[in-house]
């Protein structure tokens, strides 16, 4: 029997479906859905549940070249729902999660191996991207071809925290100067990370109880320095350009956006290390499209082109290493993608965290913005 | 009225200065946190900011370029009005069936219907999902979405109608019905005009509630998202902020519009009566 | 009577097609019980369909012990006896919390409310409609781009604070306008005004104006008359739009993340948190079902004094 708690939780054990359907046939409730069924039944559209402006024709440009009928589109809008959503019983072809959340698509069975020996431009993605295979099958399996990605840092203000530009730490978000002016993401491992990068950690994203104890401290510190944690980066931007605050946690893609508007704000790259996030593709497991549509389309996004859309348009980095040079030099280095050799390099991965310690960082996550 | 005609005209010809003055103060207030959002959409800053910078009307012309969102709009208006007619409909018999007629277990049956009330709805959305696609194997689509917001706007209907019907004369349903009118015409001529007013405001209420829920909406929700869905999704990309602000001005503006519109024409079809 | 023996009643000529109802026997026909059970059919089977697999369920899994997948289902009380242990200070805290914060937005919306309703339920007699729906537009525009209006009012260089800057009030902006318990107060007040607004102007509406000229006639003040006859019989939207108000602002999560800051979290945020990013279902379940007991309590006894002072108004 399958025990994961969601599914049993609303799903199949303890009531059953056919108790469900006794139950309703007197509403008359059953004989509507068959007929839906049926009418599904011949060439099925595929269906994608990704992020808003991921679902822009030049994303996809290619599919359209071979395919008449464009995709359609499902709004997600956050790891952990899409998950619940999944897992509910709703069932899109491809699904684009963050990469350290897909471990867990995995757990609770949700997705199909992906065989990218039927993908032209594999042998394009990033070599550093390629060779990691998170949450792969035991024998090899892949689950989770890697498309945008990006960096996370401080941004801050050259005019409040100058003498930072030379010394580039997580250190500058415990920095008693800037009480009040500090904003931080509101998720677990962008306040927890960062706390073990500083205190040392052996794994950051293996943090043994001690660590965890020592990483509460330090976040209980700094909650008196911090004024939000946000949760739309429109949020943290405003903030920033406003001058209420002077030092938030941020990606690339943050500073990018103040940059262009003018804002004196600068980047800085940790030197204990600058986590990377990866969102990719995922093929869901009973997705009832025709299988060539799905390679086709992850196929399509693969393309040196749509990275470069991607670059230029929503400041995230490719998977795909030509994107790089269809973009102009000026856009890369606004992006900090210009040393793209050191970023593969000294970049910290985003690796899964193991379940039972990633309970223990929520729970602390929650404890310490709730005052405790 | 009619029994004080005097005072009634009296009453009737000026709102004193004072009253004026308080119900301006509650426009503001209401209004307030709106107001911005024309202010700031004319303004060529993709930051709510202030100081302003420059007038543009570019957010106005990117919103009538994005189709996307004009469907999401009116796919939650669709559902908004489905689920506050079916929902006050639902609601004025529970309303009717409460202040009417002795009702066994009555508490029993006031707890059922402020159940969707109490449920935290990322309980509800979740397990609504499973029900829908592992139960009756329904695609998800806007009918779903509509279904749970039927739920959650039966409490709000039920209310309202519940505290207009309560204590409000009975003699004339009785009257009417000694006079020889079955139960409908009764309902239809008496109990219906003097639940009016709860009726309209439950069908307000009912489809603000509808018209802004996220999270029944995103569990249920296919290919075809709600405004509010649509709009979470886009708040990633701080760049589509203006834009958003420039629709929300165009609701409030074609809005108060039409409401001037309907009641002038509806004044002016009044006189024409007289 | 069994209903085969009302349709065919011996010596009696049918004068026209028998109606549904009259398969029914009289007595049921005329029976209080049955109509009203009648009447609320639809929407008890429309709700308790939708609904009824969640409630039993979330019950059922609030005493499941969180287990790997493929490990066999358990049942524990470990997780309600997490809510009361040391380390559940925490739910505890934010349960009281949650119970604070919308009690303390129920109040406000109701005393900002009440005199507004009143306005316009006596004293504006032209254009009633139209202000009715002046009243719900601003709320026709979405909950986010409210919020980000808020942000901008409420924020550090923000309306407020240049207004009393420019004022001479202060020279600092400040700071405490936003993320805090008073922050979330105020931005829930201002989204359920129109709740509470609506509702009692439906129950003054419905006033007779009779009973207050008669009280007036009495020699009662304008004060009096208020006290005695408008308020009472206002009451029922009050208490309504209170219920209402109260239950919902206690499950919100939304506005508590956004304005919250610290002391404004509320155990919204902690169910939806314990029920994605911590995956731990039968502990969401708990919370939740440890939240719905305590909402029960307070509007049951919340309806118990209004029952009760009802009953005291009667003998008086």
């Amino acid at each position: 029997m399958r025990a994961d708690d969601l599914k049993s939780l609303f799903g199949g054990k303890d009531l059953t479906r056919r108790h469900f359907h006794k139950l309703l046939a007197s509403a008359g409730i059953v004989a509507a859905s068959t007929r839906s069924r049926l009418a599904s039944a011949d060439q099925k559209q595929l269906e994608v549940f990704t992020w808003a402006n991921y679902d822009q024709k030049e994303q996809y440009a290619p599919y359209m070249a071979k395919h008449q009928q464009a995709p359609s589109f499902s709004i997600l809008t956050e790891n952990d729902q899409a998950r619940a959503k999944i897992r509910s019983g709703y069932h899109p072809d491809v699904v684009t999660p963050t990469e350290n959340y897909v471990p867990f698509f995995v757990k609770d069975d949700l997705l199909a191996p992906i065989d990218t020996a039927k993908l032209s431009n594999w042998n394009q993605v990033l070599k550093p991207l390629r060779d990691q295979n998170v949450a792969a099958g035991p024998n090899g399996e892949r689950y989770f071809v890697p498309w945008v990605w990006g960096t996370n840092g401080v941004v801050f203000r050259k005019d409040a925290a100058p003498e930072y530009a030379d010394n580039p730490t997580w250190n500058i978000l415990w920095d008693p100067k800037l009480k009040g002016k500090i904003a931080l993401r509101d998720a677990p491992n962008a306040t927890i990370i960062p706390a073990a990068l500083i205190a040392g950690a052996k794994d950051p994203y293996d943090l043994t109880d001690d660590e965890l104890k020592t990483v509460g401290e330090l976040l209980r510190k700094q909650r008196e320095l911090v004024r939000f944690y946000w949760t739309t980066e429109a949020e943290v931007q405003q903030a920033l350009s406003s001058g209420e605050i002077d030092a938030a946690y941020g990606w690339n893609s943050t500073y990018a956006g103040l940059k262009e508007r003018n804002v004196p704000v600068d980047y800085l790259v940790p030197k204990e290390g600058m986590p990377i996030w990866i969102d990719g593709f995922s093929l869901v497991k009973g997705g009832t499209a025709d299988e060539q549509l799905k390679y086709d389309y992850l196929d399509a996004v693969l393309s040196a082109e749509t990275g470069a859309f991607n670059i230029s348009k929503l400041y995230y980095g490719s998977s795909n290493e030509k994107s790089f040079s269809m973009v102009s030099p000026e856009i890369l280095e606004r992006l900090g993608f210009d040393k793209l050799d050191q970023i593969m390099k000294h970049g910290l991965w985003a690796k899964a965290v193991p379940q039972a310690t990633l309970r223990k960082m929520v729970a602390l996550h929650n404890r310490i913005k709730s005052g405790f | 009225m009619s029994a004080t005609p005097m005072s009634a005209t009296v009453r009737r010809s000026r709102l004193p200065l004072i009253l004026s003055l308080i119900l301006a103060f509650y426009v503001l207030v209401l209004y307030g946190p709106v107001v911005l959002l024309p202010v700031f959409s004319f303004n060529d800053n993709i930051y709510a900011v202030f100081p302003l910078t420059q007038f543009t009307t570019k957010w106005y012309q990117e919103l009538t370029g994005n189709q996307a969102m004009l469907f999401a709009l009116w796919a939650s208006i669709k559902i908004a009005m489905a689920s506050a007619i079916i929902a006050t409909i639902l609601g004025f018999l529970v309303a009717k069936a409460m202040t009417r007629y002795r009702v066994p277990a009555k508490n029993f049956f006031y707890g059922i219907f402020m159940l969707p009330l109490i449920l935290p709805t990322i309980i509800k959305g979740a397990s609504l999902l499973s029900f829908f696609r592992q139960y009756l194997d329904v695609p998800l689509s806007l009918w779903t979405i509509g279904a749970a917001h039927v739920t959650v706007t039966i409490p709000f209907a039920m209310l309202i109608l519940i505290a207009r019907l309560e204590s409000f004369d009975r003699s004339l349903e009785e009257a009417s019905a000694d006079l020889g009118m079955n139960a409908w015409e009764t309902a239809w001529r008496i109990t219906l005009p003097l639940a009016m007013p709860g009726i309209i405001a439950s069908l307000l209420l009912c489809f603000i509630v509808s018209f802004d829920e996220f999270m029944l909406a995103f569990f249920l929700s296919g290919s075809q998202p709600t405004l509010p869905i649509y709009m979470f999704g886009l708040l990633r990309f701080p760049e589509s902020m203006p834009m958003m602000l420039a629709l929300g001005s165009c609701i409030l503006f074609f809005s108060i519009i039409a409401v001037t519109i309907t009641e002038m024409l509806r004044l002016k079809r009044s006189e024409a009566l007289l | 009577m069994t209903s085969a023996k009302v349709m065919a009643r011996p010596g009696g000529r049918p004068t026209r097609l028998a109606r549904l109802s009259d398969i029914l026997p009289p007595q049921w026909r005329r029976s209080d019980a049955f109509i009203s059970l009648l009447l609320m059919a639809p929407a008890f089977l429309f709700i308790a369909v939708m609904l009824f697999a969640s409630v039993s369920t979330l019950v059922l899994v609030s005493f499941r012990e969180l287990t790997d997948p493929g490990a066999p289902v358990a049942y524990t009380l470990s997780n309600y006896l997490a809510l009361f242990s040391p380390e559940g200070d925490i739910y505890r805290a934010l349960l009281l919390r949650s119970l604070w914060i919308p009690l303390l937005t129920t109040v406000a919306v109701i005393l900002v409310a009440y005199p507004f309703a009143y306005i316009l339920a006596f004293h504006v007699h032209r254009y009633k409609a139209v202000w009715l729906i002046l009243v719900t537009i601003p709320f026709w525009i979405s909950y986010f781009l409210r919020v980000a209006s808020w942000k901008v009012i409420l924020g550090e260089n923000g309306v407020v604070n240049s207004f009393l800057a420019w004022l001479g009030v202060i020279d600092h902006p400040l700071e405490f306008l936003l993320y805090n318990m008073g922050a979330v107060v105020i931005v829930l007040t201002h989204s359920w005004l129109v709740f509470a607004i609506l509702p009692i102007y439906v129950s003054l509406e419905k006033i007779d104006r009779s009973f207050l000229e008669a009280a007036k006639d009495l020699g009662d003040g304008s004060m009096q008359v208020f006290l005695r006859v408008t308020l009472p019989l206002s009451l029922p939207g009050v208490f309504s739009s209170a219920i209402l108000i109260f239950v919902r602002a206690a499950g919100d999560y939304v506005t508590p993340s956004l304005f919250g800051g610290i002391s404004g979290t509320m155990i919204g945020n902690l169910i939806v948190s314990l029920f994605t990013a911590e995956d731990n279902a039968p502990m969401a379940a708990a919370v939740s079902v440890f939240l719905m007991l305590a909402l029960v309590i307070v509007v049951c006894a919340v309806a118990l004094l209004y029952w009760l002072w009802k009953k005291w108004r009667a003998n008086l």
